[in-house]
């Protein structure tokens, strides 16, 4: 099976309507489906750094860090991107507050820790290329079913971005 | 019982301490039947309550060798002054911590960027700060 296909199941599965899309319902169906709260922060990140994705093993909630300081398109992408590595259950930190509270006292003595602790992914590549291929499917889905401006909507409450976007004939 | 978290001069505060620093993954304390059958019945569950409530003191080397070993930590953790106590205690249970989080089968936060800079470590400690202090709605 190719990566689409795969990808398409896992939408399939979902089993999301997309002529109802609003961000939040959207969301909120994923949260419905997986027993998780998904929590987004907009955050200032460091160059390279888009998305950040870390459950909690206290309790139910995916934290999902955005990047801020990108155009407001790209961080409903951001948004899909990490919503998609969620959908496909990929694996990613799975902390306790204990885990965390520890973790931080040891970086503070031990800056290394992160990237020896955390960062040995195996086969990193190719779950960026399944998120990737799900949020193009998503925004597929979206266009498709004329819900783009709900993206609009989703990127901002800046009526700037609606204005922009009807300016390039989006929406 | 002690409730101090400090590790103490006698042996109930010392092992009080034992329990607190080394937990589940999870934070929930081990219980004294999980000690017991850890230390395949060497200290039985009501000796290990007793001594840590104070109401037993003075157990014998294999004892003090069993709980040593259950905790990770060198018999002489039991009989240094406090500040070095409860550096020997730190030093193993931030040991503990890397390598679980090693072994984990969930180990990689979901980073675009393989490797960190240290202001991509920054910004991950930062986050992680944040889910740790601010309240969840």
């Amino acid at each position: 099976m190719t990566v689409e296909a795969k990808m398409k199941a896992v939408l399939d599965e979902l089993d999301f309507d997309f002529s109802q899309f609003t961000m939040d319902s959207f969301v909120d169906w994923i949260e419905r489906s997986r027993g998780r709260k998904i929590r987004f922060i907009h955050w200032e990140m460091p160059p390279g750094m888009f998305g950040v994705w870390m459950s909690d093993a206290d309790e139910p909630i995916e934290h999902v860090f955005i990047d801020n300081s990108v155009p407001p398109m790209h961080q409903v992408h951001i948004q899909l991107h990490e919503l998609s590595h969620i959908l496909c259950a990929h694996p990613t930190a799975r902390l306790s507050r204990h885990e965390m509270g520890a973790l931080l006292l040891k970086a503070a003595e031990d800056p290394g820790v992160l990237n020896e602790v955390l960062l040995r992914a195996p086969a990193k590549k190719d779950l960026e290329e399944e998120a990737e291929i799900m949020a193009a499917l998503i925004q597929h889905q979206v266009i498709r079913h004329e819900r783009l401006q709900q993206l609009g909507v989703a990127a901002s409450s800046n009526e700037g971005v609606i204005d922009h976007l009807q300016s390039l004939g989006l929406v | 019982m002690t409730t101090s978290e400090e590790a103490g001069k006698d042996f109930a505060q010392r092992l009080d301490y034992l329990f607190k620093r080394f937990t589940h993954p999870d934070g929930r304390e081990f219980s004294y039947e999980e000690v017991q059958n850890g230390t395949d019945k060497a200290v039985t569950a009501a000796y290990i309550w007793r001594l840590r409530t104070g109401k037993a003191a003075n157990p014998g080397y294999w004892v003090i060798k069993a709980l040593s070993d259950f905790f990770g930590v060198d018999p002489n953790y039991f009989f240094q002054d406090e500040k070095q106590a409860v550096e020997m205690a730190d030093k193993q249970a931030r040991t503990n911590l890397a390598d679980r989080l090693q072994n984990d089968s969930v180990k990689n936060i979901a980073l675009r960027a393989s490797e960190l800079d240290e202001a991509g470590r920054q910004a991950i400690l930062g986050m992680i700060d944040y889910i740790l202090h601010k309240k969840t709605e």
